[in-house]
């Protein structure tokens, strides 16, 4: 096969991957002052991360850093859950508080503009993240944080819009951090600096996981599903990587933590016939249950791709790694440790010959389908 | 006779360090015997005083500067309010001092201030006399 005749969006997305968080975060830096009020950072007691899909998935990828950094309880939640189930007593209990950030790259999804305008009404202190300055997100928030990134780039299916909703909610959890001196002001420029190098080190191996991506996708693409394994920060990751699944070749995909998949999933039958895609990093307090994961799944005899910072060696023998660079900071990992499934969803994709969100399909097309995310009945429960 | 030479420090937070020595051989390094010498701190949120006394002075002075200028959050400058009210003591109890060199030696005690550490701060010497 001729890789060259395969090249896909999510490939395409990932060559360009430092660029973008560059941008992004050239861009979320000219904002923070404005956006964070030293007054309001203070008044926050809390920190609720929502948004829909990968939007929410960075809030649980970026959970650690914030609590990390800023020591605030920070709470990644579903829009659905924050918009319609969480008590109201959960906001603006005190003012300014909780800090509520709210996630959507369009600012147009129902269902995050429920989230900010309900938490606004409350008195909670809301900051939209979005691309669009001007859209009901933006206009229902106290603050807007804009990503920046340029008109017209290739951003279907999202992977650069994960990286920009995660770099922004990076650079806001250290000014949070800078502001109420739980990291010195060397800390702060580090941590910056070290999210710019760590990209760095990550694309520069972009061409080398292609490779392997490549590779992989022809021995995976006729699998019966992907089942995706990993804890904590890499259980967004892992979630990430079934929702590409899904969204490039409309594959069928579970994920779980390393715990509960020893529990169930494990139980799948034909385990030969299922793909598991581990994430895992050496710093993580969970490693040693992923180790005892990973053996079982050698046992079961699943074909099996792992991503993490450990050497191969670490492994059991077969399965295929995708070594990523260590970060400085281990709440970096999950920034771009979605890489390397990435590029493998994009080959199945093409190599299946399937469109992306089933585009030119008819059944997935109707106004109905078509109108759910951003169209659908809008209700404030304040 | 003009010399200049940059001492490097690992701070702690809103905290002094004694430099007593480090200038002392510094002075004695460049073979100045009477004159003046200049101790500066080149970052920002940071100063340099004289303070007779043991560590109990010290101790007090700290103290003190932070009752006259408590962290905020209500300064303009917003980088953090450790940050203000840091740059503030360091205007108002001054970036650097001057000392007299007599015989090659120095008297009292010379401490680096830095009010927004923990960090890695450089502080300039500068020695005139002959």
């Amino acid at each position: 096969m001729n890789k060259k005749e395969f090249e896909t969006s999510l490939l395409r997305q990932a060559r360009v991957t430092e660029d973008m968080i560059r941008c992004v975060y050239d861009s979320v830096t000219r904002q923070l002052d404005e956006a964070l009020p030293m007054k309001e950072i203070f008044d926050a007691q809390k920190i609720f991360i929502t948004g829909c899909g990968d939007s929410w998935l960075a809030g649980i990828a970026c959970k650690a850093a914030f609590e990390s950094i800023t020591k605030i309880e920070t709470y990644p939640m579903r829009a659905i859950e924050f918009s319609r189930h969480l008590s109201g007593k959960n906001l603006g209990y005190s003012p300014n508080t909780p800090m509520v950030l709210v996630i959507s790259y369009s600012g147009e999804a129902t269902r995050a503009v429920e989230c900010a305008q309900r938490a606004t009404a409350r008195g909670a202190n809301t900051i939209a993240i979005t691309n669009n300055p001007n859209s009901r997100l933006a206009k229902a928030c106290n603050h807007v944080v804009c990503v920046g990134l340029p008109e017209g780039g290739e951003y279907f299916p999202g992977g650069t819009t994960y990286n920009a909703s995660m770099t922004a909610l990076m650079l806001i959890a250290m000014r949070v951090g800078r502001a109420r001196n739980t990291i010195s002001g060397e800390d702060y420029e580090d941590m910056r600096a070290e999210l710019l190098s760590f990209t760095h080190a990550v694309q520069e191996k972009v061409e080398q996981y292609d490779d392997a991506a490549f590779e992989l996708a022809q021995k995976w693409k006729d699998l019966r599903c992907i089942d995706f394994i990993g804890d904590y920060s890499d259980y967004a990751t892992a979630f990430f990587g079934s929702a590409k699944v899904i969204e490039t070749y409309g594959g069928y995909t579970t994920y779980d933590d390393s715990e509960d998949w020893c529990h169930i999933n494990y139980f799948l039958s034909q385990p030969e016939t299922i793909g598991r895609v581990v994430i895992t990093n050496k710093s993580t307090p969970s490693y040693g249950r992923v180790q005892e994961t990973l053996a079982a799944v050698k046992l079961l005899e699943s074909p099996c791709m792992v991503v993490s910072d450990a050497e191969a060696k670490e492994f059991p023998q077969g399965f295929a790694v995708f070594t990523t660079p260590t970060p400085k900071y281990f709440w970096l990992n999950p920034l771009l440790q979605h890489l390397p499934f990435d590029l493998v969803s994009g080959y199945i994709a093409a190599m299946k010959g399937e469109t992306a969100f089933r585009d030119g399909i008819e059944a997935f097309q109707t106004p109905l389908g078509q109108n759910r995310l951003k169209n659908g009945t809008e209700i404030t429960i304040v | 006779m003009v010399f200049i030479t940059d001492l490097t420090l690992r701070t702690g937070s809103d905290a002094a360090s004694e430099i007593t020595e480090a200038v002392a051989a510094a002075v004695s390094g460049c073979g100045i015997k009477n004159g003046t010498v200049t101790v500066e701190a080149v970052c920002p949120a940071a100063g340099v005083v004289r303070a007779a006394g043991d560590e109990k002075v010290v101790y007090d002075v700290v103290k003190e500067m932070r009752r006259i200028v408590p962290a905020r959050i209500n300064f303009k400058n917003e980088e953090s309010p450790e940050n203000a009210a840091g740059c503030i003591k360091s205007t108002l109890f001054g970036a650097s001092v001057t000392c007299v060199v007599k015989d090659g030696a120095l008297s009292g005690g010379i401490y680096f201030m830095d009010y927004d550490g923990p960090r890695t701060c450089t502080c300039r010497v500068c020695v005139i006399g002959e």
